[in-house]
């Protein structure tokens, strides 16, 4: 828990399990490893805060799941980006970017 | 969507919480294997990945609980949960339960019938199409400040032409029809009405027709259209009626159809309240010709719907402009008289709204009670608790939870009460209706709808927030420790003077309530004792109308005089005599008149009085005792000089000082010439109106010199006077066959009628002052024996070490005493404040009479200590020993 950033505001890992989805359905240990991997170390996620996340995100309808065998003949619940979910992910990167310039602006002008 | 989808998945990890969990746990497993997997394949051994993963990712079952917890049905899961506990508990103490839920449903019962009345009578529309629209049109002469329910036809004719915001403006007026050429002849009670009165209403026959626009004009009006009920009662809901002729007064009128059975108007009938079918029995066109004489003829009741989208202020403010125009163009008959827009509801309940919403005011006040005393139960069971309560706080129980958990039981005892309360509810209706007088307008309707169950249901959650609120915050704020350490639980401080002043605030609370009733009831009594001004006893009525095609005015006097020679000679019979307007029968009728040397501009300036035609025996027979000059004699007919008999008020206020028999007086007004009548006597008041209202000035003329269609006989007996009946329709029919009698009733059934409505409100008010009185006396008793109980211990002490008994006895009683002097003090001032709102309902009674603020007051003092000597009683006989050893 203490390798979660405690800083992480809420809806950003929402917005990056999206993100992670958006090449191809993973189970969720397959998105953990993703996150790890793309932030470089930064985010190390818990189980409970992932899945938590996971039932939230099917309940709003952006990601759906199946049950599949991976590449170990595993049985593994699959994760999949819906119609709706891709369409949130957009439009979340494109909030997400106007607000990094906004906020990079503030701090260099200041 | 996605919160339809968010509650589908909720409900499926609700119900099927194995499949849900076992899923969950197989993918968590599988993730948590992968991660130890790639640590193994780094070269770790199996155990060491194993702790490794759990460090880095969590423990399986912590990571369950906390998916599971995230969502919004583990809410409704330990909600539940604190539901089956809370039953649990409530099982285990089934006195308390028992005592608890019966106070509630008590409480929430009363309240619940009270609410269905107002429901039926105040908020349920009236039963035509869209009735909000609907308003009723009355004059209001402001000179006299006085309303007229009745308008004469020009007025109402130049209303309708003139005013715009109305989409239709109809009439009516009551009328009796003979009905003969059947079986047997009857008497029909119904209305008249303008062609358009039945669609204002929107309303259809079920079978045949309405009235064409022009079918309301004389020498087209005679059509009927009958009333259900008269329909199937009289003619056996036959279809072929429809077409048919039927003999009315001696004239013919087709039936052109029939109204549906659940259709009624006026929606209130008030020809006389003393007629025992409030439905009117047929309707038939208006027929009257726009005649400009007759302006002062006021005769019809208007009603109107509005313009869709126009407002009442609208219509206020054309009709106001209307009427000061035809103040203006005739100002004899219009002076001073404007119009009143009223909802048509607004009519119909009359004074009935204020006296319901007092009721439910103090209902709820009954209710407030019902509810302290369940705090008290709670909070005397929260000292018996504190160990539990202690024991799940050290076991890591959060105070909210803790809060929860006992408010759910309250809501639960609460839920319990109103289920409870609804049952009692129905067995409430069921008295309010089987007792309430027969006038109250709606009263058949009451019942438990949607509405009612919505109020019922809002009503116990609150009283379950209200009661369990303080129980469970004090539960909640306990000190860990202390309990835990097998310390004897003593009542906090805080604790107990919550309860004191719960008991405080009960005995307030019923207090006012009590010198409510206490003040209605002398209110009734006093109301009881005025003298009506006759003797009512042993008197029956019998009430005829005669058709006016078939008898002409002399023939109207010839067939009375023989109908009561005949009575007068049946065995049992005193004296018969005969008025058309019965003293507290609701009819009356009257106007100005001119006193001989004392002319008047208009007949706004003239003096007024009700005008009364009464045959030779009728004062006798009714014992209105005669003042001065003489009563009226056989000799009193066509031919003889005009006579009349004025009552005392008319006497005292027209010639003030001076005696008035020998005086003149005519009705005819303006400039035609007068006919002069001369006072032969001045008789005694009679209370017309009802024992509440003030004697009018009182006009009687002799029914020889002016004979009616219309007369009630009264026949005074030596016997019961229902008795007489068949004999005295006997007599009648005899004379005519086709002449139906319209009924006969004592006159003490009219009395009894007469102050119905408030002889019912006085026994509503008493009985919720009795509720509430049980109640608070419940909260003593329950208060002090609680008290007792807790400090046997300390009264052991105080025994062992030679206190005396009475000491103990005043101990308690002291504390009694105290308490209930305190409520006394808060329901003194409470009832000060609050009997302004009832003064309405009081008749010759102050609303802060001394006599029944005091004399309330001790005897709630007195029960209230009585309630509190038995477990003062019990401690004084507390065995020291006994009590030590309990320890």
């Amino acid at each position: 828990m203490a390798d979660q950033p405690s800083d992480l505001v809420q809806g950003t890992l929402d917005m990056l399990i999206l993100k992670t989805l958006a090449l191809e359905p993973m189970h969720g240990y397959g998105i953990a490893v993703r996150l790890e991997q793309m932030s470089k170390g930064v985010f190390r996620l818990n189980a409970g805060s992932l899945f938590v996340a996971f039932q939230r995100l099917q309940r709003d309808g952006l990601i759906r799941n199946e049950w599949k065998a991976t590449e170990n003949s595993r049985r593994a619940k699959y994760y999949a980006l819906t119609a709706q979910g891709r369409k949130r992910l957009n439009s979340e990167t494109r909030e997400w970017g106007r607000q990094v310039a906004a906020i990079a602006r503030i701090l260099e002008t200041s | 969507m996605s919160v339809l989808r968010n509650i589908s998945s909720g409900l499926r990890s609700l119900f099927r919480k194995k499949r849900v969990g076992r899923e969950l746990e197989e993918e968590l497993n599988s993730f948590l294997e992968m991660a130890a997997e790639e640590k193994m394949n780094a070269g770790m051994s199996r155990k060491d990945a194993l702790r490794a993963v759990r460090l880095e990712r969590g423990d399986l079952q912590v990571t369950k609980e906390v998916v599971r917890s995230a969502g919004w049905e583990s809410f409704v899961e330990t909600c539940w949960q604190d539901l089956r506990f809370a039953a649990r508990m409530l099982r285990k103490n089934p006195g308390f339960t028992a005592v608890a839920v019966l106070t509630l449903a008590l409480g929430i019962g009363a309240n619940t019938s009270i609410f269905s009345v107002v429901n039926a009578v105040l908020l349920r529309p009236l039963p035509y199409k869209d009735s909000d629209q609907l308003v009723q049109l009355i004059e209001h002469d402001q000179k006299r400040g006085v309303d007229f329910d009745w308008v004469s036809f020009p007025n109402f004719h130049d209303w309708n032409e003139q005013a715009k915001a109305f989409q239709f403006m109809a009439a009516y007026k009551f009328h009796a029809f003979n009905l003969t050429k059947v079986s047997q002849a009857q008497m029909l009670f119904g209305v008249k009405v303008s062609a358009n009165l039945l669609p204002t209403l929107g309303a259809e026959p079920i079978v045949g027709r309405n009235f064409r626009p022009d079918e309301d004009q004389p020498g087209r009006d005679h059509e009927i259209i009958l009333s259900y009920d008269t329909w199937r009662e009289s003619f056996g809901a036959d279809p072929q009626l429809i077409g048919k002729a039927l003999t009315l007064n001696d004239e013919l009128y087709t039936v052109i159809g029939v109204m549906p059975a659940s259709f009624n108007f006026p929606p209130t009938v008030p020809i006389t309240s003393a007629l025992p079918s409030r439905k009117a029995a047929f309707f038939a066109p208006l027929g009257l010709a726009f005649n400009l004489d007759q302006r002062d003829w006021n005769m019809l009741g208007v009603i109107a719907r509005l313009k869709p989208g126009a407002t009442i202020s609208q219509a206020r403010a054309e009709l106001d402009a209307v009427a000061s125009s035809l103040e203006l163009q005739y100002p004899v008959q219009n002076r001073g008289i404007t119009v009143r827009v009223e909802p048509l509801l607004n009519q119909v309940v009359g004074d009935l709204r204020l006296a319901l919403w007092i009721f439910l005011a103090a209902i709820s006040l009954v209710l407030l009670v019902a509810c302290a005393n369940v705090t008290n139960l709670l909070l005397a069971r929260s000292t018996i608790r504190q160990r539990e309560m202690a024991l799940r706080t050290s076991l890591g129980a959060s105070r909210s939870r803790l809060v929860r958990q006992l408010l759910t039981e309250s809501l639960l005892l609460a839920v319990g009460g109103g289920a409870f309360g609804i049952l009692l509810a129905y067995g409430g209706i069921f008295l309010l209706t089987a007792f309430s007088p027969d006038n109250l307008p709606r009263i058949g309707d009451v019942a438990i709808d949607g509405r009612v169950l919505a109020y019922t249901s809002v009503v116990s959650i609150l009283t379950g927030i209200i009661f369990g609120l303080a129980p469970s915050l004090g539960v909640a704020l306990v000190d860990v420790s202390q309990p835990l350490k097998g310390q004897r639980s003593t009542p906090t401080a805080k604790h107990s003077r919550l309860r004191s002043t719960l008991v405080v605030s009960e005995v307030a609370l019923s207090l006012a309530l009590l010198i409510g009733a206490g003040l209605m009831l002398k209110s009734f009594v006093r109301m009881e004792r005025v003298d009506l001004g006759f003797r009512a006893e042993k008197v029956l009525t019998v009430w005829t109308i005669l058709s006016e095609a078939k008898y002409a005015p002399q023939q109207q006097a010839a067939f009375y005089e023989q109908a009561w020679q005949r009575i007068q000679t049946l065995p049992g019979v005193k004296s018969v005599g005969a008025i058309d307007n019965l003293p507290l029968s609701g009819i009356h009728g009257g106007g100005p008149f001119t006193i001989d040397g004392h002319p008047t501009e208009s007949d706004v300036d003239a003096p007024v009085a009700y005008r009364c035609v009464a045959n030779v025996n009728y004062f006798r027979t009714m014992g209105i005792p005669l003042l001065q000059g003489r009563e009226f004699t056989e000799r009193d007919r066509d031919g003889t000089p005009p006579a009349l008999v004025i009552n005392e008020t008319a006497a005292r206020r027209y010639w003030p000082g001076q005696s008035p028999v020998g005086s003149r007086l005519s009705f005819t007004t303006g400039r035609t010439r007068a006919t002069w009548l001369e006072i032969v006597g001045v008789v005694k008041d009679v209370l017309h109106d009802g024992l509440e209202s003030p004697a009018k000035p009182t006009i009687y003329l002799p029914f020889l010199q002016s004979p009616q269609a219309f007369m009630v006989t009264v026949v005074r007996s030596d016997m019961e006077p229902t008795g007489l009946t068949s004999a005295v329709r006997g007599a009648i029919a005899a004379l005519d066959r086709d002449q139906p009698v319209l009924m006969t009733r004592a006159m003490t059934d009219i009395y009894s009628d007469s102050v119905a409505q408030r002889r019912f409100n006085t026994a509503l008010m008493a009985a919720f002052g009795t509720l509430a009185l049980l109640l608070a006396v419940v909260g003593v008793y329950g208060l002090m024996a609680f008290a007792v109980t807790q400090r046997t211990h300390e009264m052991g002490v105080r025994i062992a070490l030679g206190a005396e008994h009475w000491h103990v006895l005043k101990l308690v009683l002291g504390r009694a005493l105290r308490l209930t002097f305190m409520g006394i003090a808060f329901g003194l001032a409470m009832a000060f404040f609050l009997t302004r709102f009832i003064s309405n309902l009081l008749f010759n009674v102050p609303r802060t009479d001394p006599a029944t603020f005091i004399v309330v007051s001790l005897c709630l003092g007195g029960i209230a200590l009585l309630a509190s000597y038995i477990p003062a009683r019990r401690a004084m006989r507390i065995d020291p020993v006994v009590a030590l050893r309990h320890e």
